[in-house]
Order: C-alpha cells, then structure tokens, then sequence
C-alpha cells in the first residue's frame, strides 16, 4: 500500500471537519477530534487493512501519519 | 425478582469504578463544562451547589437500586470519568453519563464502557441495554455500532439503540485485546 492509500484510509477515522485536514505529515494527536474512540477506529482499521495489532504504547511513538505508516509497514 | 444491590467498588481491567458522592461534584461540573467534551449532552447547571443536590438525590434512587453511577479512577483514586446505569427495568438497563476526561489513559474510556455494560449484564442479570447517541457525535456512533445493536429510534438529533447481551459477548473482545491484559 501507497502512504497516499494509508492517509485516505487514516482520514476516514476522523469526524468530517478533520478529514480535509489530514495529510501525511499530520501530528494527528494535535486535531481536535483525536480521541480514544478516534484512536480505536484507526487501530481497528490497521488490523482489518494490514492484519496488524498496533497498541496504545505503539501509537505513542507515532507523531505523524506517516510515522504511524511506517511503523505499519515494519511489522508487516 | 429483585434485581442484586450493589454497594462496592469494582475493579477490573486495572480501572475502579466506584459510586458517586457528593465529593465529586466538582469533578463532575469540570467534565461537563468542558467545551469539547460538552457538545453532545445535555447542559448542566454551573452550580457546585446545585451538582451536589443532583447527587444526593440521586443516592436514594441508588439506595433502592435504581441506578447506579460511577466515577472510573486509576488504581491510585485519580478521577477519569463517569458512567451510569439508569431505567433498571424489566429486562433491560439504560446506558448514560459516559464521559471522561481528555487527559485519561487511551481505552480507559472504552474499558469503562465495557465495564458498565458488564455490570448491567453479568451483576444486575439483564439481557438488554438501551441508549441513545446524538447524530453529530460520529465517533462515539461509530464505537457502538462494533457491538451491532438494533437501532430502535431515531430523530432529527438522536439515534436510539438497544443492545443485546449476546451481542455485547460476541463484540467485546475485539476492544480488550487492544486495551487489556485480561485482569
């Protein structure tokens, strides 16, 4: 998958007033509608993408939406 | 048949929920006066005074076991939200209150739901749940909706579901494998 396929995918998660919003290079926990609910529909996402479990210490470590891409694709 | 009265804390996937008091009535009032988590539930009055009528009042409704409401804290008593069960009535409870607050662990939010909805199923032995969920609130919609509920109702602003306790069983483990270590 293509980081412009992961972003589109990503943005999707969000309430609409974020979607427009959302490139990769987002600090994604900076927007207002980033929350848990928020954060479990992008874990959910992964898992049904990628068949990957991202956890909440894994979202920490990701700033950006292309930080969480990669860390993604390194434990595909 | 009576339904079980409960007077205790509970403690489960490293979270306590325990029963309101008067004492937090500021807690409450901060949690429902913030802007951002205050979009999508009724208004409340601004009075500390007033909160702590509301509360005791409610305590004899509990008392009877009417309706329960929790504050959810850290293992060390730190506040992070609220939940409550309301409508105890025949076969089904009422969902509500579920709010917390931005600075609380992530998933505390979601085990406090699974938690309360434990408590209505498995303590108080009922087989349905029942809430409603303002249409704006997408990501809290989206949420529910894992558990497949029946949409029952809906209106200009609110869609109204009920839940049963074989779906809740089906959905819930998909949220503890990413927010729980099973205790």
């Amino acid at each position: 998958m293509e980081i412009n396929q992961f972003v589109g995918l990503f943005a999707s998660q969000f309430e609409d007033s974020d979607i427009e919003n959302i490139t990769e290079n987002t600090e994604f926990k900076q927007l207002e509608t980033w929350d848990s609910l928020t954060a479990f529909s992008v874990q959910s996402m992964i898992e049904d993408e990628f068949g990957i479990t991202i956890t909440p210490v894994d979202l920490k470590t990701a700033t950006t939406v292309t930080d969480l891409f990669n860390l993604v694709k390194s434990k595909g | 048949m009576g339904k079980k009265i409960i007077q205790s804390n509970i403690e489960k996937y490293g979270l306590i929920f325990r029963l309101i008091e008067p004492g937090d009535a500021a807690f409450i009032l901060k949690l429902r006066s913030d802007p951002s988590l205050a979009r999508f539930i009724s208004k409340t009055s601004n009075s500390l005074n007033d909160q702590i009528n509301w509360i005791n009042n409610y305590k004899t409704r509990e008392a009877e076991g009417k309706e329960y409401y929790f504050v959810t804290t850290t293992l060390d008593g730190q506040s992070l939200g609220t939940s409550r069960l309301s409508e105890l009535e025949g076969d089904c409870f009422e969902l509500g209150s579920w709010l917390f607050s931005r600075e609380a662990p992530q998933g505390a939010s979601i085990l406090a739901d699974i938690v309360t909805k434990e408590i209505g199923f498995d303590m108080l032995d009922f087989n349905f749940c029942k809430f409603n969920v303002r249409k704006e609130n997408k990501s809290v919609l989206k949420y529910h909706l894992n558990f497949s509920p029946i949409i029952v109702d809906e209106n200009d602003l609110d869609v109204y579901f009920n839940l049963s306790k074989e779906n809740f069983y089906k959905n819930k483990n998909k949220f503890l494998k990413f927010y729980s270590n099973g205790n």
